[in-house]
């Protein structure tokens, strides 16, 4: 039994909800059903999905069915999460070489015909629980089967649909008890009793009814068909004929919306009924033509006489074609409707997927969230406490969840942060000093082995998209970083400028290979010599390879927290023995580990840029305050002709240094000079150690120029140089 | 047990240089050679010491990959979350994505050997369902 | 009779001429508020406007229909907020429905670096006349209980977002035909598939049209093309810094309609709204792959449904319809292109983007201002051809990602 708005309804094998539910004698369902998936008279909503149509639906034991609501639409869903997750749908791709879509007899030959070639088909048949979804670029077909969706890459496609009855369009089409001729053969022979059966055009077969002659005029009943009336066009004399349910066979034209959709596509083709004319109907006169939007042939002949004369046109201003059939009923009578006023038989409109209605949780079936990368400390943290945050397209440490005691360990004592997200690449060849001479706007040969020096990556529009360190490792050999965010960007612009300039370069990205944990604080070089490192660390902007605590380590001596600071660049296959080591060893000097909300404090204290925070998409070096880090007497770098024609114009905005009494200003708030918009804030902070708020902020200039007295929040903000804190270093 | 419990991060030596000079590089014995790219060599495992006819090669120890070996009979399912097509032939080396995450693939008789970024390893396990059946 | 059958818009076509004092290439809603607003402000009315094919027939038809001011710049802010006011009064004015329904909009953001960003955004915004406020996940709920403020089992947990009460939407195709119709009535020329295969010069000032019906004199040329913009304004000798990607949605089928904000991730990457006929509208960011291709992508509904029935989960059970795409005229700095060219007789409305339907109002108004007193107006001043040599962009890369 299924249960169909609390009627028992029983079903025999192979049966579809459709068939089980007429057969017993209901008919709930007004307009002429096709029972082949076109029309949308049928739908029904199963298990808290709409839209369902019951003649695709197989009748299953205990399934409740609820027929859709009659006016309006059904009510959207509860909130409430359901029990299963994703995975709920079952989902493939799927390989092979022909796709034939249909298994009617065209179908069936269209996929023979590949076997013997050889070819590896896949056929997919509605009937048979695999209906096509839509046909895509590539081509991809997509599908749903009874186990969920299925991606088909294949190299050809056949379309083998078949075609579609016409629907009959005239005043009472909308009553129950109305068939198409092939649904009648097949609801027949499935035992559903159709009574007293009349036929209009061509009759079916195999059924018992009788044939009305003359051309359709209307359907008369109430509520139901009761009568058939004809007319002959020779006479004008109208004919009735009773009934219990009236048959139609009026011509069919191509089920080609998936043709339509693959055509063009390489590989695709629409075979037999598909690939076939339209039956041209009649022109509507009276009745509806569009079910879905409940368009009337009055409402066509409304619109097109204010204007609308073109079939899109028709479409937009009736919404003709735009409901849950797509066009499948009404499609043939308005480019009927609309050669009559003169024009040829206009084409269909643009097919789109989908064909057969998914829902969202299948279309989300096979798909995943972007991947967040994680560091080899990615445990480390969690048991440390800490609190992690997406940032730049890896989860890292936010904050363990004591900020005082993370930014004392570093102003104070000794701390480490996890900063393997850190872009990190080797160069090496004879052209490697040539290449970074142009890439960088800075000049790369003078470093020495062993030096380091900090760069900003310029675009060839004079704007700085990155920054980071260069460090010399030999005669022909660099280690580069960028930024966690824009390391991917970086490792693509390296590749394809060497390309672009043929320089002789190996570039390797050793940003997964290589963890990096930077070891901070006062006590620093205390916590490292008890690891080994005593007496060779290298000095400020140096770099040594040395072991630390038995972990072969390049150690980067730098200052971005404003402390002294070691980074320790080791094989990630280290870093838990390293973070181990380094957190046991400093037990006793409080060695604490921070995480970004600290280092941002820490890093603005400094007065440090963070680049894609601080910086905008067009801020010059000029605008950034960092003009030092150029060299405009080298003869050429990536962005020299933009940096040299900006350069000559007015300064109109700056980044600067403010700092303001009391609570720090939100990030974004207005600066304002004389009470005129005068720029925002990029990064603040209150500063624990110097007691105040700091905060970078873009200045546009006034006047020509940047004085004035700047309010934010209507507090006075001074501008003060950079950095903020302990700038003798 | 046919599917691995985890992806393991493995232990692999990189090398990259003029591709004259990886072409020249002789398979070591019982170890793979896997080109990522016509100037990109992943030997696995580490060898002892390797020559390379390049003085400005770059020859790194590599720790950014995990890896783990599926049976031939994890394939389909392997075939089923992945929008290309695998090799019929093999020994043959491939790369792309699986599950939305980039691998690279090294077919063999046995089954096959997949390599992916350690630090997206741990989504491929969970697409993968890895370890959820030992359970 | 379905009510949203439109039954009162009448169209008056008529046969090209020869001449007019301003032919606007390209029939989509920039082109015809620019008409509109000639007609209506500045009692200009021999216009014509020409369109390959029909009205509202690019992007002005394929677009989700939000209409919002909550940019992250001040020019941005000031202008679309200007559109936003137009679009409130543009039923009263036409008289016609455009469906324009006033829904807010809840922009949602996943982690700290994104709550410190819209915070940010509503602070520009009110200091520009629009209405953006910061909310946090206990005022999401209370504005859209559908949300799953720990969405993905708290992988995309909601940690705060901005809401724009002035967010709006309108049914696209009848703000094309208002504007038409308007426009016609006070006597401008719309013309349907008239293709303009060229341009007239005399020396180097542009001086009309060709067509596929003969040549059309013109006083001033204006280019409101969508998506094929770059070729029109190469017959200009005009190179503009456009690049055209396609912009993808979808709907699903109808709904009785009970779901009132328009809801954005820009972190997840899709936008939600319910259509006034019921549909449930999604779309997501540009294809990252230029093109000038109309195909959808089964991967788009992927990508889009998966965030979509993570942060909305009664989404889930809701049947897809139909899918379209789009074509969006991207420029260098994310901001649309109005003004004069450095060409006389040649002026450009252009890179729309995915902010084209917000900006049909103002930028239609602003448009015939421009051309009726031949001076720059203020509100788009900052928005000329001549920023990209001046260095003076307008990046606003947080503001355009996602929602359209």
């Amino acid at each position: 039994m299924i249960d169909f708005e609390g009627t028992q309804v029983p079903f025999e094998e192979g049966d579809t909800v459709l068939t089980a539910v007429l057969r017993a004698g209901l008919w709930p369902w007004g307009g002429c059903l096709c029972s082949e998936g076109d029309c949308p008279y049928c739908l029904v909503t199963l298990e808290g999905v709409s839209y369902v149509r019951a003649c695709r639906t197989p009748a299953v034991e205990g399934l409740k069915v609820a027929p859709h609501p009659s006016g309006g639409y059904p009510a959207l869903p509860s909130s409430t999460p359901p029990p299963t997750g994703e995975s709920a749908v079952g989902f493939e791709m799927v390989h092979c070489d022909t796709v034939v879509i249909g298994q009617g007899r065209s179908g069936r030959k269209a996929a023979a015909e590949a076997r013997e070639r050889g070819r590896r088909v896949v056929t997919l048949e509605a009937r048979a629980g695999r209906e096509a979804v839509g046909v895509y670029p590539g081509p991809e077909v997509v599908a749903r089967t009874r186990d969920g969706m299925a991606r088909i890459f294949s190299a050809e496609v056949v379309v083998a649909t078949g075609s579609v009855e016409l629907q009959p369009v005239c005043p009472g089409n909308q009553l129950t008890g109305i068939l198409t001729r092939r649904a009648a053969e097949r609801l027949a022979a499935s035992g559903v009793d159709l009574g007293r059966a009349v036929s209009v055009g061509r009759p079916p077969e195999g059924v018992d009814c009788q044939p009305a002659r003359g051309r359709l005029v209307r359907f008369e009943g109430e509520g139901t068909v009761e009568r058939v009336v004809t007319v002959d066009d020779g006479t004008g004399a109208e004919r009735t004929y009773s009934c219990d349910t009236a048959v139609v066979g009026l011509g069919s034209g191509p089920r080609d919306t998936l043709a339509r959709m693959a055509h063009g596509l390489p590989g695709a083709s629409s075979v037999g009924s598909a690939a076939g004319c339209l039956d041209r109907p009649p022109v509507p006169e009276e009745g509806v033509v569009c079910p879905c939007s409940e368009v009337t042939a009055d409402d066509l002949r409304s619109v097109w006489n204010r204007g609308f004369r073109e079939l899109e046109l028709i479409k937009r201003s009736t919404l003709a074609g735009t409901g849950a059939c797509q066009g499948a009923v009404c499609m043939p009578h308005v480019r009927s409707f609309v050669a009559a006023g003169g024009q040829e038989l206009p084409p269909s409109f643009t097919a789109r997927p989908v064909v057969t209605q998914i829902t969202m949780g299948e279309a989300a079936a096979g798909w995943y969230h972007h991947p967040d990368r994680r560091t080899a400390l990615h445990d480390e943290h969690l048991a440390l406490g800490a609190r992690m945050e997406r940032s730049g397209g890896w989860l890292r440490p936010w904050t363990y969840e004591d900020a005082d005691r993370e930014y004392w360990a570093v102003r104070t004592g000794v701390s480490i942060c996890d900063v393997s997200t850190l872009g990190k690449f080797l160069v090496s060849g004879p052209d490697a000093d040539a290449f970074l001479e142009r890439i960088y706007p800075t000049t790369i040969t003078p470093l020495r082995p062993g030096r380091a020096k900090y760069v900003l990556a310029l675009d060839e529009r004079g704007y700085v998209f990155d920054d980071g360190l260069v460090c010399r490792e030999g005669a022909n050999r660099f280690l580069l970083t960028a930024t966690s965010a824009g390391a991917g960007h970086f490792e693509m612009w390296l590749r394809d400028w060497a390309e672009a300039w043929g320089m002789d370069v190996r570039i390797l990205d050793r940003t997964g290979s290589w963890g990096a944990i930077n070891v901070t604080g006062p006590l620093s070089g205390e916590l490292l010599s008890r690891l080994g490192a005593a007496d060779r660390l290298p000095p400020f902007m140096g770099h040594t390879d040395m072991e630390v605590a038995g972990v072969a380590c390049r150690v980067m001596r730098l200052s971005f927290t404003g402390e002294i600071s070691y980074e320790l660049h080791h094989q990630a296959s280290r870093s838990r023995d390293l973070w181990r080591a380094l957190m046991d060893s400093g037990a006793d000097l409080y060695v604490w580990p921070h995480g970004l909300e600290v280092l941002e404090e820490l890093r603005l204290e400094k007065g440090h840029i963070l680049v894609g925070v601080d910086s905008l998409p067009d801020s010059t070096p000029r605008r950034l305050g960092h003009g030092w880090a150029v060299r405009m007497d080298k003869a050429d770098f990536l962005g020299r002709l933009a940096v040299a024609r900006t350069s000559r114009m007015e300064l109109d905005k700056v980044l600067v240094g403010l700092e303001v009494d009391g609570d720090p200003p939100l990030q974004g708030a207005i600066l304002r000079v004389k009470g005129d918009y005068a720029g925002f804030v990029t990064s603040s902070t209150w500063s624990r150690v110097l007691g105040r708020s700091v905060m970078l902020a873009w200045l546009q200039a006034r006047d020509g120029g940047f004085g004035g007295d700047i309010m934010i929040d209507g507090r006075p903000a001074r501008r003060v140089a950079l950095p903020f804190y302990d700038p003798e270093g | 047990m046919s599917a691995p419990e985890r992806f393991e991060r493995l232990e692999a030596t990189r090398i990259v240089a003029a591709p004259g000079a990886l072409d020249e590089i002789d398979s070591p014995d019982g170890g793979r050679l896997l080109r990522l790219a016509p100037d990109d060599l992943l030997v696995l495992p580490p060898p002892e010491r390797v020559e390379v006819a390049d003085p400005y090669a770059i020859i790194e120890p590599e720790a950014g990959f995990s890896a783990a070996w599926f049976d031939r009979s994890e394939l389909a399912r392997l075939q089923a979350v992945s929008g290309w097509e695998f090799p019929v032939r093999c020994p043959e080396f491939a790369q792309g994505h699986l599950a939305g995450v980039p691998v690279k693939m090294l077919f063999d008789e046995g089954g096959v050997l997949v390599l992916v970024p350690a630090v997206l390893a741990h989504h491929l396990e969970e697409r993968l369902g890895l370890g959820e059946r030992a359970e | 009779m379905n009510e949203f059958i439109e039954a009162q818009v009448s169209f008056g076509w008529e046969d090209l001429r020869s001449s007019y004092d301003v032919v606007i290439v390209g029939g989509g809603g920039h082109g015809l508020s620019t008409a509109y607003h000639l007609a209506t402000r500045h009692g200009i009315t021999n216009v014509a406007v020409l369109e390959r094919g029909y009205i509202g027939s690019g992007n002005s038809g394929r677009n989700t229909t939000i209409i919002r001011a909550n940019y992250g710049i001040p020019e941005a802010v000031r202008f679309y907020q200007r559109s936003v006011d137009l679009y409130s009064r543009l039923e009263e004015e036409t008289g016609r429905w455009i469906m324009h329904d006033r829904k807010g909009l809840l922009w949602l953001v996943h982690g700290t670096p994104g709550t410190r960003h819209e915070r940010a955004r509503s602070i520009v915004n009110q200091a520009f006349g629009a209405d953006t406020v910061y909310v946090t996940p206990e005022e999401v709920r209370q504005i859209c209980p559908d949300v799953d403020l720990n969405a993905g089992g708290g992988e995309f947990r909601v940690t705060g977002g901005s809401y724009s009460p002035h967010a709006a939407t309108a049914r696209h195709d009848r703000v094309v035909w208002a504007l038409a119709e308007g426009a016609m009535k006070r006597g401008v020329h719309v013309h349907q598939r008239a293709a303009v295969t060229g341009l007239l010069k005399s020396g180097d000032r542009v001086t009309g049209v060709l067509t596929d019906r003969g040549p059309v004199a013109a006083g001033v040329v204006v280019s409101a093309v969508g998506g094929h913009v770059s070729t029109l304004a190469a017959m200009a000798g005009v190179r503009l810094p456009i690049r055209t990607h396609p912009l993808q949605a979808f709907v699903t089928n109808h709904y009785a309609r009970s779901f009132r904000p328009i809801v954005a991730s820009a972190g997840m990457g899709f936008y939600v709204s319910q259509t006034p006929r019921g549909e449930m509208l999604l779309g997501s960011a540009i294809d990252r792959q230029p093109s000038y291709s109309y195909r959808s992508s089964y991967e788009f509904l992927s990508y889009c449904s998966l965030p979509a029935v993570t942060l909305l989960p009664f989404l889930r059970n809701l049947t897809i319809l139909r899918q379209w795409a789009g074509v969006c005229d991207m420029s260098v700095d994310m901001s649309p292109i109005m003004g004069y060219t450095g060409v006389d007789g040649f002026l450009v409305t252009t890179g729309w983007g995915t902010w084209g339907f917000k900006g049909i109002p103002a930028g239609g108004e602003q448009m015939a201002e421009l051309i009726a007193t031949d001076r720059t107006p203020e509100l788009i001043a900052p928005f000329s051809l001549n920023r990209f040599k001046e260095d003076r962009l307008l990046f606003d890369p947080g503001s355009t990602g996602t929602t359209h």
